[in-house]
């Protein structure tokens, strides 16, 4: 745990080092939601407004999956190898990714209800909210384990595009459902199935990364 | 002895090729129209209604509402014509329409005729019809099913290479596993890479066959059904680790992440085709809260085919991927062979 941790603010320090890399982020789902707006002309309706928002999360996930630092240069990852347990690597990566995933999904949300109004959410900011999360949390821990596996085969963002679309397809289509509920007023009673679905499948998620990690972080 | 097992496949899928092309399909009713003078004609489909001729039936029903149908008058055979002498208030306007045979047994044609100027009284009750029960036809012939007709042969093919893909997707996963417990490259890799390169192939079958089926049957090559859509996923993504497969030029690192991929593209396999399907609206049967082929329609001619076909699949795919693994060896050796200088 205390492992986790110190790799978790080591990642924090990272950020901040190489701060261009969430700036280019942020920017990259700012301008894909500005073209979204600039394409439906200021107004679209509920199916297209949730379609344009998961197109662009979607594409901001594989985006901050597949960023590079300078760690990951292999000499590093050598010296890392010596001091540092892969479980707590897998951990600390998956949790790291769902953190900086969040923030992303919360800004293109943001950004979408600016650009393009969303009336039908309503009172159910919360609960689009808590699907957002639920989902950026089990795209974090897929896409931490497919680009890392996409590195070690020298591949970039292609490679990451090709392995990860399939993997992460049983999340998009529970979470694009679950939105569509939200967005068309249905009750609490209706909605948690899915939610508890998505915590699941992140749990599952989670839980294959921290088993396979070991695997891809030996030499 | 060792093989003895391999033609078995092959021997099967010729049963099986036979069978779904020479058995006959059951009698079964097509379509209720409304003919002259208010009367109405039924359509069949393997129908012998000519020769039975004066012993046909025909009754009308609603829940539990029964009615005989007057002046059943066979034009040929498989068209049927009656005359329905409904009351001026009925209790339902949709009825079921039951042809009586002595040739083809009781067939059924579900929601056949609707009225759909009647007045209607639910609590309206219709005096009670004796309605005679007939053994179904005799001889070897496949179940009829509304929709479907003559495409359930397909059943054949498309289901069973669907259960061959998944036998050899969770063989190549067991050997992802074994090749993850040692260091250097295995014959577990190897093994793997047949398996799922076999699991792809059956894959795209299994999608070519459902397509042709779809159109068929719901009249359209592809809809957005979480079964489908899981199949083609699935099938993406036992291509892309044969993509990553041959992104890496080391062979043990190769091994390894390859096998790491094939982990999570096997639960991947399990959640988009044996658990999400169960739990969202689906036009396949079984699946979505509909009934299944073997609750109504695999009845025992089916089974004498289909369980064959399944087993046939089964055999043939293990065959085939012993064939890539000695192909493989094959290479290997010639690979390793010192270069022949040139005279």
């Amino acid at each position: 745990m205390n492992a986790t941790l110190a790799l978790l603010r080591y990642f924090a320090h990272r950020e901040f080092r190489e701060s261009h890399q969430l700036w280019s982020l942020m920017l990259f789902a700012l301008t894909a939601v500005y073209a979204c707006y600039r394409i439906a002309a200021g107004s679209v309706e509920v199916g297209a407004w949730v379609a344009l928002h998961w197109v662009v999360v979607l594409f901001s996930a594989f985006n901050a999956a597949s960023r590079v630092h300078a760690d990951d240069a292999p000499e590093v990852r050598t010296w890392m190898r010596g001091w540092v347990r892969p479980r707590a690597w897998a951990a600390a990566r998956s949790l790291y990714a769902t953190l900086v995933l969040g923030a992303v999904s919360a800004v293109v949300f943001l950004a979408f209800v600016v650009f393009l109004p969303a009336p039908f959410l309503e009172g159910a900011v919360l609960a689009w909210l808590a699907g957002l999360w639920a989902t950026a949390w089990a795209l974090a821990a897929l896409l931490a384990v497919v680009s890392d596996l996409a590195l070690r085969a020298g591949g970039g963002f292609g490679l990451t595009a090709v392995l990860g679309l399939p993997l992460v397809v049983p999340v998009v289509l529970v979470s694009t459902h679950y939105c569509h509920g939200v967005a068309g007023g249905l009750a609490w009673n209706g909605l948690w199935p899915d939610l508890v679905f998505l915590v699941v499948l992140a749990g599952v998620a989670h839980a294959l990364a921290a088993l396979v990690f070991p695997y891809l972080w030996a030499e | 002895m060792k093989g003895v097992w391999k033609p078995v496949g092959p021997l099967l899928l010729l049963y099986v090729a036979a069978m779904t092309a020479g058995v006959p399909l059951g009698p079964g009713l097509l379509e209720c129209t409304v003919v002259d003078g208010g009367a109405y004609a039924v359509r069949g489909h393997g129908t012998h209604f000519a020769d039975a001729t004066g012993t046909m039936q025909v009754f009308l029903r609603s829940g539990s509402n029964v009615m005989r149908a007057e002046n059943v008058d066979v034009r040929s055979e498989s068209v049927l014509a009656f005359e329905a002498p409904f009351p001026d208030t009925v209790p339902a306007r949709s009825w079921d329409v039951f042809v009586l045979s002595e040739v083809d047994g009781s067939l059924l044609l579900e929601n056949a005729v609707f009225l759909s100027d009647a007045v209607t009284d639910s609590s309206r009750a219709l005096p009670a019809v004796d309605v005679p029960t007939l053994s179904p036809p005799a001889g070897f012939h496949f179940p009829f099913q509304p929709r479907v007709e003559e495409t359930i042969r397909n059943l054949m093919w498309h289901v069973p290479l669907w259960f061959a893909m998944f036998v050899l997707a969770g063989m190549a996963f067991v050997a992802s596993i074994r090749q993850l417990g040692v260091p250097q490259v295995s014959a577990s890799d190897e093994h793997a890479r047949a398996a799922s390169a076999i699991a792809v192939g059956l894959g795209v079958a299994g999608l070519i066959t459902g397509s042709i089926w779809a159109r068929f049957t719901w009249g359209t090559w592809w809809v957005d059904d979480p079964q489908l859509n899981g199949a083609l996923v699935t099938t993406a993504a036992y291509g892309g680790y044969h993509i990553l497969r041959e992104s890496v030029d080391r062979p043990a690192m190769r091994a390894r992440l390859a096998a790491v991929y094939n982990v999570f593209a096997f639960v991947l396999l399990v959640i988009l085709l044996m658990i999400m399907p169960r739990f969202s609206e689906s036009l396949h049967p079984g699946k979505g809260g509909n009934p299944g082929f073997n609750t109504y329609d695999l009845d025992a001619s089916l089974r004498w085919v289909f369980y064959p076909a399944v087993l046939g699949w089964i055999l043939t795919a293990l065959w085939m991927q012993q064939l890539l693994l000695r192909m493989a060896r094959v290479r290997a050796l010639d690979a390793a062979k010192p270069m022949t200088p040139l005279p």
